[in-house]
C-alpha cells in the first residue's frame, strides 16, 4: 500500500511515509476498529435458489425493493376551485402550504421508520445468508455421513 | 443597472448565503443595484436578505440564481423567466440518502432535475469548482466558467474562547467542520479516533457543524458510545463565528473523511488558520486543495492513525504543509475571485 497517500514535500515522499506506517503497524499490533457497518448500509440480500426457500426469496426480494420506495411528493391536481379568478391561485397556494406542512412531519417520521426498516431488512438478509450457509454446511455434513455409512457397510 | 440574486435559503455562516453577500458587495462597488432574495430566511437571522415573495421585476436584464438542493425557489426562478447567471453550488448525490431519508433523497433528485430545467434560460453557468463546472457542461450548459468561493480574512478576527481552550487542555484535537450528514462520513472520523487513541489515548475529536440529519447525529453518538470514545468527542452543533475561529485555533489537525464535497469551504478556513490538512481524496476536495495538504485514497484506520501521529510529531513537516496550503489559499482571496467575477460580468455587458 504505497499509492494510497498523496502529498508533495521536499523531505518526505508518500512511499517513505507509507513504508514507515507499515513498519509501525507491524510492531504496534493495535486492536482493529470493530467492523461496524457504515450508516445507512445493510447486509445485501443473499441468493436463494433452493426450492424450499422460494417463498422466503419472494418475500425477501419484495421487502428489499419496497422498503425505500415511499412517495413523498404532494399530490396537488388542479381543481375547479383553483381555477377561480383571483381566489383560485390564493387557494392553490394555501392548499400547497398545508400539504407541505403535513409532508414535513410525515417525512420526518418516514425517515425514522426508514432507519428501522433498513436495520430490519438488513437483519433478515443477514439471517437468510447465515441460513443458506448453514444449509450448505448441513448438506456437506450429510454427504460425509452418507459416504461414511457406505464405507462402513462395505 | 439592476442585478438581483436569488437563493433558496439564508442562514448565518451558510456558504451560499455568504457567497451571495460577498457578490452583493462587489456588485454595489460597480454601482449595480442588487438585493438578495431568499425562499426561506432562518428565524432571527438579521441580514439584508429579503423574502422571495417581496421580489418585484425592476426591468433587470438578468438574475443571479444560486442553485443547490431541489426547492420551490428554482421553480419560481423558472417561472420568472429572466436570463440567468446560474451559480451552481452542487447537489449531494441522492444515493447518500436513499433508504435513509426519502425527503432528502427526493430533494437531491429534484435539484438535479431542476438543473436541466434551468439550462434553456441560463446565459452563463458558474460552478464553484471545476467539478461543478464539469457537471454543468455534462448537463448541456455551453457558456460556463468557474467562480470559487472566496475566503474573507476579516470574518475570522475574534478573540479565542477561553471555554474551548480550557476544555482542550493539553490534549490534541482533530477537527472537522461541516454539517452532520451521511456524505461527510463523520462516523469514519469517530472510528479513526478509536484507532488514534491507541497511539495517543488523550486525543479528542471535534465535529463542528449543523445537526442537519438528526438520525445521523444519533448514529454518531451511538457509535462513539460503542467504541468507548464518547468522552473524547465534541459535538457542539453549529457554533458562532467566534467559537468557530477558536476551534480552528485550538485544533492540531484538520481531518476529513468526506466522500462528497461541493467545494469544501472549511478547507480554506483551515488553511487560513494554518492548520495542517489530512483529507480523503474525492473530486471536490482535490479541486479545492490542489496538491496541498496530505490526501489519502483508502480509509485504513490503523494506517491513518499512524499517519496522524507522524504528522503531529514532525513540526518541520507541519510547517511545510502549512506553507503549501497558504500558497494554495491565495487562489481564493477576495481580490482574485472579485477579478474573475468582474470578467464574467464584462462578458455579459453588465
Amino acid at each position: 500500500m504505497s499509492d494510497w497517500l498523496q502529498f508533495k514535500d521536499d523531505t518526505h515522499t508518500p512511499e517513505k511515509i507509507a513504508a514507515e506506517i507499515n513498519t509501525r503497524l507491524a510492531t504496534r499490533q493495535a486492536n482493529p476498529v470493530p467492523d461496524i457497518p457504515a450508516y445507512g448500509t445493510m447486509s445485501i440480500m443473499p441468493k436463494l435458489t433452493d426450492h424450499d426457500t422460494q417463498q422466503l426469496a419472494h418475500h425477501l426480494s419484495q421487502a428489499n425493493q419496497l422498503y425505500t420506495s415511499f412517495t413523498t411528493d404532494p399530490n396537488l391536481a388542479d381543481s375547479a376551485a383553483t381555477r377561480i379568478p383571483l381566489l383560485g391561485p390564493l387557494w392553490k397556494r394555501i392548499r400547497g402550504e398545508a400539504h407541505n406542512l403535513i409532508l414535513f412531519y410525515v417525512n420526518r417520521s418516514m425517515a425514522e421508520q426508514n432507519q428501522l426498516n433498513t436495520h430490519l431488512i438488513g437483519t433478515l438478509n443477514e439471517l437468510a445468508r447465515q441460513n443458506v450457509a448453514l444449509q450448505q454446511q448441513v448438506q456437506q455434513l450429510q454427504a460425509q455421513i452418507d459416504m461414511q455409512k457406505q464405507v462402513a457397510s462395505q | 443597472m439592476v442585478l438581483h440574486q436569488i437563493i433558496a435559503g439564508a442562514a448565518p455562516h451558510d456558504a451560499i448565503t455568504d457567497h451571495a453577500l460577498r457578490l452583493r458587495v462587489w456588485l454595489h462597488e460597480r454601482d449595480i443595484t442588487s438585493e438578495i432574495y431568499a425562499g426561506h430566511i432562518e428565524t432571527g437571522y438579521e441580514s439584508p436578505i429579503r423574502p422571495l415573495h417581496s421580489y418585484r421585476d425592476q426591468g433587470e436584464s438578468h438574475l443571479i440564481y444560486h442553485h443547490g438542493l431541489g426547492s420551490d425557489v428554482a421553480d419560481t426562478v423558472i417561472a420568472i423567466g429572466k436570463p440567468l447567471i446560474l451559480i451552481y453550488h452542487n447537489v449531494t448525490p441522492h444515493h447518500f440518502f436513499s433508504g435513509i431519508d426519502p425527503a432528502k433523497a427526493a430533494a437531491s433528485q429534484r435539484g438535479r432535475a431542476q438543473l436541466a430545467q434551468l439550462q434553456p434560460q441560463t446565459a452563463i453557468a458558474l460552478g464553484i469548482s471545476a467539478v461543478n463546472t464539469a457537471e454543468l457542461q455534462a448537463n448541456s450548459f455551453t457558456q460556463t466558467a468557474v467562480l470559487p468561493i472566496a475566503l474573507e480574512p476579516e470574518l475570522y478576527r475574534f478573540e479565542t474562547s477561553s471555554d474551548i481552550v480550557a476544555r482542550k487542555g493539553d490534549r490534541p484535537i482533530l477537527l472537522f467542520v461541516g454539517r452532520l450528514a451521511p456524505n461527510k462520513r463523520q462516523e469514519d472520523l469517530v472510528k479513526l479516533l478509536y484507532a488514534y487513541q491507541q497511539i495517543e489515548p488523550h486525543a479528542q475529536l471535534a465535529l463542528v457543524g449543523n445537526r442537519w440529519s438528526k438520525d445521523y447525529v444519533n448514529w454518531i453518538n451511538t457509535l462513539a458510545s460503542q467504541l468507548g470514545v464518547q468522552q473524547s468527542l465534541w459535538l457542539p452543533g453549529r457554533v458562532s463565528q467566534a467559537d468557530l475561529v477558536s476551534y480552528y485555533r485550538n485544533a492540531n489537525l484538520y481531518i476529513s473523511m468526506s466522500e462528497h464535497e461541493g467545494f469544501g469551504k472549511p478547507y480554506l478556513e483551515a488553511m487560513h488558520h494554518q492548520l495542517p490538512i489530512l483529507a480523503f481524496q474525492e473530486p471536490g476536495t482535490t479541486d479545492t486543495l490542489g496538491s496541498a495538504g496530505v490526501q489519502f485514497k483508502e480509509k485504513n484506520f490503523a494506517g491513518l492513525a499512524e499517519l496522524i501521529d507522524l504528522i503531529l510529531n514532525d513540526r518541520p513537516w507541519q510547517i511545510r504543509l502549512v506553507q503549501q496550503q497558504t500558497e494554495r489559499l491565495a487562489r481564493f482571496s477576495p481580490a482574485v475571485v472579485k477579478q474573475q467575477f468582474a470578467q464574467i460580468l464584462t462578458q455579459l455587458n453588465l
